[in-house]
């Protein structure tokens, strides 16, 4: 393995073209805490790191976006220009970490989601080079370019298509006020009749997110959030904008739980009050990380009105393999976050817990859902991919590779399962469809 | 099944939903037409889940 580490576009259309020419399987790699295993260095494989890639280009607030490099963290851009009033809408959990390169490649979420949108919703272009070391141009600063959306193809690709050396993001004013709503239930079904009201009211809360009893105890005993410890669900519902306006949502949100049969709900009435209220929430991984040695975090997502039946479906999985789960939702879209909770050091724990995942998601599709909310496919849910997507549709998604990189040296093995008679040829997969693609022909122009 | 027999006898074939924009521009020179207008339906409206689903043809 070579980890290299360029400073420059060229510098990574230089080291592409080559690794190209070379046959050389390339993965990029942002801050690395993808959580699908999308940036997994290879043995055999050039790992491109974009670390370097740290500065904020422009800030354009006549526009209202900002031009970045890959390597700059989420949060840094809301950073860059929150002196101004504004802000950077996906907020993944790990935004102090997580860079903009990466967010694009999984089309990343976060707990405004619900309301601001994902990645895909706030991205206006890029810069990307491909394998072929050709640099591209996608989208600019307008809401609207011409031609096919190819800033909706790359987001979300997770590395597969090319290396992101530059973005350009929309900023949003940040809102006036924002108030929560801690709302305690006795049970998880009355929780998630809450979600749909308050949707079916046609209020879009700025975030709503749930969690059951579990990860309920396990955030309390953590940050002292005050959380009720007697309920069975425990949504934060979080709505923004002009003060008046949140009050008046407020009281309806409230009314809404109350016919819903919440047990106990509590408004806050300042910033730190608010702050308080997502603490525990934004604590819970690390909170269960004290209550198990390991924990396996699943990431799927199911239409809103099945949030009571597929947790009910999860603790019949968790009796039927011995292990305990803690669900943490982003309710409000139906993005599920359950933790299976295991020990690696007990033999074949963690094949239990993998086992009990692929349950848990196979049930999201089941139930109408996707394989994944916001973690990307990477090698975790590849294998899953034909739960999903019948041969027709992963071909077509097959064939795309192709467009872009059809040798299938960047990313290989990722989202997609190698061929066995050709491992990571992205090319073998379209000979498959028979599809009559580019490469078919070059086999025959090498004669060989 | 109209667009695999357009495939088949090799005939360009145009799209049309209600055409409210077919008078701008030239013809297309197709013999074949492929009109989605009857595909009209709301086929699920869930307010829940604030999803409408509708048939392509359906009029805004």
């Amino acid at each position: 393995m070579v980890v290299v580490l360029p400073d420059t576009t060229e510098q990574v259309a230089a080291v592409l073209k080559y690794c190209h020419a070379e046959r050389i399987k390339v993965v990029p790699r942002g801050a690395g805490t993808s959580l699908s295993g999308g940036a997994l260095p290879l043995k055999d494989g050039v790992l491109l790191g974009l670390g370097k890639f740290k500065r904020v280009r422009e800030i354009d607030y006549d526009n209202r976006c900002v031009v970045v490099e890959p390597g700059v963290t989420n949060l840094a851009i809301s950073q860059a220009v929150e002196g101004r009033g504004f802000y950077y809408a996906p907020d993944p959990s790990s935004q102090i970490a997580c860079t903009i390169g990466g967010n694009i490649a999984e089309n990343s979420g976060g707990v405004h989601c619900l309301k601001y949108g994902m990645t895909t919703n706030n991205v206006l272009g890029c810069e990307i080079v491909l394998m072929t070391g050709e640099i591209l141009r996608i989208g600019g600063k307008a809401a609207e370019a011409a031609g096919y959306d190819l800033m909706g193809i790359i987001t979300g690709s997770e590395g597969l298509l090319g290396v992101i050396t530059e973005v350009t993001v929309r900023i949003l004013r940040k809102p006036e006020t924002a108030r929560a709503l801690m709302v305690g239930f006795s049970t998880v079904e009355d929780a998630g009749r809450c979600v749909a009201e308050i949707i079916g009211a046609g209020i879009i809360p700025g975030g709503m997110e749930m969690m059951d009893r579990p990860a309920i105890h396990a955030a309390e005993a953590f940050v002292h959030a005050g959380y009720p410890l007697d309920v069975e669900a425990l949504l934060i519902i979080e709505l923004d904008g002009p003060g008046v306006e949140v009050d008046a949502l407020a009281s309806r949100v409230e009314a809404i739980a109350t016919g819903c049969g919440s047990v106990n709900c509590r408004v806050s009435n300042s910033e730190d009050e608010r702050l308080l209220f997502w603490a525990g929430r934004k604590a819970a991984f690390p909170a269960v990380g004290r209550i198990s040695p390991d924990y396996l975090c699943m990431d799927g997502t199911i239409p809103r009105g099945k949030l009571a039946e597929v947790l009910t479906r999860i603790r019949g999985f968790s009796e039927k393999y011995g292990l305990g789960v803690a669900n943490v939702f982003h309710a409000g879209d139906g993005n599920l976050h359950p933790l299976i909770l295991y020990d690696a050091n007990k033999p074949g724990e963690m094949d239990k817990a993998e086992a009990f995942g692929a349950d848990i998601l196979r049930t999201c599709v089941e139930l109408g859902g996707v394989l994944t909310g916001e973690h990307g496919v990477g090698v975790e849910k590849r294998d899953l991919m034909p739960a999903m997507f019948t041969e027709i549709d992963l071909n077509q998604q097959q064939r795309l590779k192709c467009a872009f990189d059809e040798e299938g040296l960047l990313n290989p093995a990722r989202c997609f399962r190698p061929c066995a008679a050709a491992p990571n040829s992205a090319a073998c997969m379209c000979a498959a469809a028979n599809w009559p693609s580019r490469h078919s022909v070059l086999i025959v122009t090498d004669g060989s | 099944m109209a667009v695999r027999q357009a495939i088949g006898a090799g005939q360009p074939l145009e799209i049309v939903g209600h055409g409210s924009k077919r008078a701008i521009g030239h013809r297309l020179a197709t013999n074949a037409l492929l009109d989605l207008s009857g595909l009209a339906a709301v086929t699920a409206y869930e307010p829940h889940e604030l999803i409408l689903t509708v048939q392509a043809g359906a009029p805004l």
